[in-house]
């Protein structure tokens, strides 16, 4: 059974650029992000189902600032289609440092894309273009991105 | 109310309670906003000795060949400008001679550095030395500032507690004159300054507006 079940399983990895486009743009220029998830097909209704740990480290105008972010979250992607449109929810710990002060907090991000997929056997890349919303359920801040992605069928 | 019910809602709530201490609106937020037209009204809380002052940004200046918002504090310019590092202030030291104001010390000074971050020490300082009318001065105005304190406030969100000292000393061949101002400032997000304190008192905002 357990075999059955590694057998359909993949596993992902995905890097990218963010740009600020609300809220954060305000102090923050370009970021890079970096992803791994693991996750299973949902045949039943054509999606992927993955279960994504994400970082991500920001650059400040001031050079003395930067803004990470480390995250876990779900992401649903439909699949088989070239241009498959995808979603994804989860937590954040968010850290931001100015000089050697340090401040920390959590929020709620969100995410919506759409991926282009070109096959290969077991391998699967694809760039991918998405929105980034990450709040505190007070403030909203809004980031455009773009990444590169493999995912591997085990 | 079934178990999984529960379970939804006690997620839902860890979720929110985590969030609470807001940390996109402090990372997102304008703690300095400098628009022409903004203006911001302060009143002390003394009933023997009332007090008020206003504060207008007025339309933008160049100085030094620097764009600055002019600040109009109840009548007093000042000259503030921003860059990637934060709130400039245009500081000018002039000396009496002959019936004559002189400059001996003007120039931009980081005045507030951001974005806030609690903990957060700066200091900026100009210097100059010159020869004024056969007497040798050295000038020297520095600003400390210390972001102190974050603490929530009901009303206006999120607010930053600037600790800022500024120094100024005009040394001769025989001695020192030194002028020291302690303000504490507090600084809330999207509004500005909503609470000073200075060597007159303590002032609240009462009125503001932003364009």
């Amino acid at each position: 059974m357990i075999f059955y079940f590694l057998l359909s399983l993949h596993l992902g990895f995905e890097g990218g650029i963010n740009k600020p486009i609300t809220g954060l743009d305000y102090n923050l220029e370009n970021g890079n992000i970096y992803r791994i998830y693991i996750g299973k097909q949902d045949l039943n209704h054509n999606v992927l189902l993955n279960l994504v740990i994400n970082g991500s480290y920001y650059y400040g105008e001031n050079p003395g600032y930067s803004f990470s972010t480390y995250g876990a979250g779900i992401m649903i992607t439909k699949i088989p289609w070239r241009v498959s449109p995808y979603i994804e929810v989860g937590i954040t710990y968010v850290t931001r440092v100015l000089n050697k002060s340090k401040e920390w907090g959590m929020s709620f991000d969100y995410t919506f894309g759409f991926l282009i997929n070109f096959y290969y056997e077991n391998i699967n890349i694809y760039p991918a273009f998405y929105y980034y919303g990450i709040t505190d359920f007070r403030v909203h801040a809004g980031i455009m991105g773009m990444k590169l992605g493999i995912r591997y069928e085990l | 109310m079934n178990y999984k019910s529960f379970r939804e809602i006690a997620i839902i709530s860890m979720l929110i309670v985590s969030c609470d201490n807001f940390i996109i609106e402090r990372s997102a937020s304008d703690y300095f906003p400098m628009e022409e037209g903004n203006w911001w009204f302060y009143s002390n809380d003394d009933l023997y000795d009332p007090k008020s002052i206003n504060i207008t940004v007025e339309p933008v200046d160049t100085i030094l060949e620097r764009e600055c918002f002019p600040f109009n504090v109840s009548g007093e310019f000042r000259f503030y400008s921003k860059d990637v590092e934060g709130i400039k202030e245009y500081i000018k030291i002039t000396e009496n001679y002959g019936g004559n104001e002189l400059t001996i010390l003007q120039g931009f000074i980081t005045r507030l550095e951001l974005p806030l971050v609690s903990g957060n020490r700066f200091t900026d300082s100009l210097t100059d030395s010159l020869d004024f009318y056969g007497r040798w001065i050295k000038v020297r105005y520095v600003i400390y500032g210390f972001v102190s304190d974050y603490y929530e406030d009901r009303i206006y969100g999120g607010v930053y507690k600037v600790i800022i000292n500024k120094r100024q000393t005009i040394a001769v061949e025989d001695s020192v004159i030194l002028k020291e101002e302690y303000l504490e400032e507090h600084y809330a997000p999207g509004i500005g300054m909503i609470e000073f304190r200075n060597a007159q008192g303590i002032f609240r905002i009462k009125d503001f507006h932003l364009e």
